[in-house]
C-alpha cells in the first residue's frame, strides 16, 4: 500500500530551495510575508513574476503546518473539511478550480481522513485578460480553513500579492517557480487514452482493474465521492501482467448501486492518475 | 466430529460478522446498553415503539459548538422530545481527549445550555461509537419504533462551523423525524456526516 504522499518531501525540498534562492533574490523582490492564523503560515505566491496579457498564471496557496497538523484534501474522508477560498481578482481575470496534490492517509482510531501535513501548495490557474490598463495587479484571496492535531480548529484569514503587468514576451519566472513545479509533479494526472479501467462490485467489495500494459505491484486508491470506499479499511492490492487488481471495501453508507467509481490511484514510483471505473455488476458468482 | 466442528466455525464467522456489521439505514439498529450521566443504564430495545435518535457530542468541537451557541441542537431536542421522541446525546471522547467529561460536568453543561436530551450515554471507551460507526461531531442517527436505522449522516446540508449558515440549511434530522412520524418514507436517508472526528481511544 502506498500510504504516503511523495508530495510531502517534494515540497519541502522545493521550499528550502525557495528559501535559499530568495535569501539570495530578496532584494530585488519584494518580501511577502505569510499570515499567520491557528498553527498556519499561509503565503499567497505566483509562478510568475509578472503579468502580461493573455498569458494564464499560476496562483498558489502556500499551506505551511505546525508540525503535527493537518489540512484536508476534497473528499477529507471520514471527517473534517477542505480549505474553501474566495478569489479577489482584477476585472477580467478568472481562477480555476482548486488543484489537490495527492493527500496522505490519516489515520485516528477507526476513522481515516485524506490531508496534508507539513507544507502543501494549493495552486490554481488565472486567466489573463488582454487588456489591463493598469502597472501592476493585486491578486487577494479569502481563505477558510480546519486544521486539525488531536482537535480541530477552524481559521479565516486573507492574503494577497501584487504583480507588475510587462508586456514583454519573455515569461519572468518568480523565485516561487521552482515549488510551483514541484507542486505540479504532485498533482494527480489524467489517464493515458491507452489504458483501461473498471470496477466490479463484488458485494462488499469493489475490484478495480487498472491494465496499462505493464504489471503493477502497488496501489492504492483515493475515493473522490464520500460514502462509496470504507476510507479505514485495507485495500488490496494483486499484480497483473498487465496492470493491476486493487479489492476496496465498500463503505456501509453504500445503499445504492452507483455507476462509476471516481478517485486518484497511485501506483508504483508514486506516480498518480485520475480515474473514472464503470462499475461492472459481478459475473454468476455465487457469493 | 469434524463436521460438527466446522459446522460451529460457520456459526462463528456468521455470528461474529453479524456482530460486526456496523449501523446500516434499512437494516435493525444495532443493540446497545449505555450508561447516562445520572448513572441510568439505558437499552435500545426498551425504546421499541419511539423513535430514537442518536447525537454524536463533542462541546468543544467548532461543529458541534455552532449548533449549540445557536441554540439549534437545543430548539431541536426540545421540538421532538416533546412529541415522544427519545433524544440521545452519546460523547465518545476517551479520557484526556478533547471533549471529554465527566457525569457531573456534562450535567453542569446541560443544564448551561438549556439542553433538552432524553439523556448524555457515556461512552468513553469508544463502544457505541464504534458500533454505530460514529465518525464526527455531530454524527446524527434516527432509529424507527420497530427498532430500524431510518437515517444516518449530518445534522444539516451546510458543512461548516459559521452560524450564520443555519437559518439557510435543510436540516436532515427534523426532516427524516417529519417524513417517518407522518408514515412517510425518509427522502434523504443517508448523508455524509461532518466535523470533527470522534475523539476515540487507541485501539
Amino acid at each position: 500500500m502506498v500510504g504516503k504522499t511523495r508530495s510531502g518531501p517534494l515540497v519541502a525540498l522545493a521550499l528550502g530551495l525557495f528559501w535559499a534562492s530568495g535569501a539570495v533574490a530578496a532584494a530585488a523582490l519584494p518580501p511577502v510575508a505569510p499570515a499567520t492564523a491557528n498553527h498556519t503560515r499561509l503565503t499567497l505566491l505566483a509562478d510568475s513574476a509578472a503579468v502580461q496579457p493573455r498569458r494564464a498564471i499560476r496562483l498558489g496557496l502556500l499551506f505551511d503546518l505546525d508540525p503535527h497538523w493537518h489540512i484536508y484534501w476534497i473528499n477529507p474522508g471520514d471527517s473534517g473539511e477542505p480549505p474553501g477560498v474566495t478569489w479577489r481578482l482584477p476585472t477580467g481575470f478568472q481562477a480555476g478550480d482548486l488543484e489537490w496534490p495527492v493527500p496522505e492517509r490519516l489515520s485516528n482510531g477507526p476513522l481515516t481522513d485524506y490531508g496534508y501535513q507539513n507544507t502543501v501548495l494549493l495552486m490554481s490557474e488565472v486567466r489573463v485578460p488582454a487588456g489591463i490598463s493598469e502597472p501592476k495587479v493585486n491578486f487577494a484571496a479569502d481563505v477558510h480553513w480546519l486544521v486539525c492535531s488531536d482537535v480541530c480548529i477552524t481559521a479565516k484569514t486573507s492574503v494577497s500579492l501584487d504583480l507588475p503587468v510587462q508586456r514583454a514576451t519573455s515569461k519572468r519566472e518568480s523565485r516561487s517557480a521552482g515549488l510551483f513545479r514541484a507542486a505540479q509533479q504532485a498533482l494527480p494526472r489524467s489517464m493515458p487514452a491507452l489504458w483501461r479501467v473498471t470496477a466490479e462490485d463484488q458485494g462488499s467489495t469493489f475490484e478495480i482493474r487498472l491494465r496499462t500494459g505493464t504489471s503493477i505491484r502497488n496501489a492504492s486508491f483515493f475515493p473522490l465521492e464520500f460514502n462509496e470506499v470504507e476510507n479505514s479499511k485495507p485495500q488490496n492490492a494483486v499484480a497483473s501482467a498487465t496492470g493491476v487488481d486493487l479489492t476496496v471495501y465498500k463503505s456501509d453508507q453504500l445503499l445504492t448501486p452507483i455507476r462509476q467509481l471516481r478517485g486518484v490511484m497511485v501506483i508504483d514510483g508514486g506516480r498518480a492518475y485520475q480515474l473514472t471505473a464503470a462499475v461492472e455488476r459481478s459475473g454468476a458468482r455465487a457469493d | 466430529m469434524k463436521i460438527h466442528r466446522m459446522v460451529l466455525a460457520v456459526l462463528v464467522l456468521v455470528m461474529l460478522s453479524v456482530l460486526l456489521q456496523a449501523a446500516r439505514v434499512g437494516e435493525p439498529a444495532p443493540e446497545f446498553t449505555a450508561t447516562d450521566s445520572n448513572g441510568q443504564s439505558h437499552a435500545l430495545s426498551a425504546y421499541r415503539g419511539k423513535f430514537v435518535v442518536l447525537e454524536w457530542h463533542n462541546r468543544d468541537c467548532p461543529y458541534t459548538h455552532k449548533h449549540y451557541a445557536s441554540g439549534n441542537m437545543e430548539r431541536l431536542q426540545q421540538k421532538w422530545t416533546a412529541r415522544g421522541v427519545v433524544w440521545f446525546t452519546v460523547i465518545s471522547s476517551a479520557p484526556g481527549k478533547q471533549g471529554y467529561v465527566t457525569a457531573d460536568e456534562e450535567n453542569a453543561y446541560i443544564r448551561e445550555v438549556h439542553a433538552a436530551p432524553t439523556a448524555v450515554l457515556l461512552d468513553p471507551e469508544g463502544k457505541l461509537g464504534r458500533l454505530y460507526g460514529a465518525k464526527t461531531t455531530p454524527h446524527m442517527f434516527v432509529i424507527d419504533p420497530d427498532g430500524k436505522l431510518v437515517y444516518d449522516g449530518a445534522i444539516d446540508d451546510k458543512p461548516t462551523t459559521d452560524v450564520s449558515d443555519i437559518a439557510a440549511a435543510h436540516n436532515y434530522v427534523d426532516a427524516a423525524l417529519t417524513a417517518a412520524i407522518a408514515g412517510q418514507p425518509v427522502e434523504v436517508s443517508v448523508t455524509r456526516p461532518y466535523g470533527c472526528s470522534v475523539k476515540y481511544a487507541r485501539e
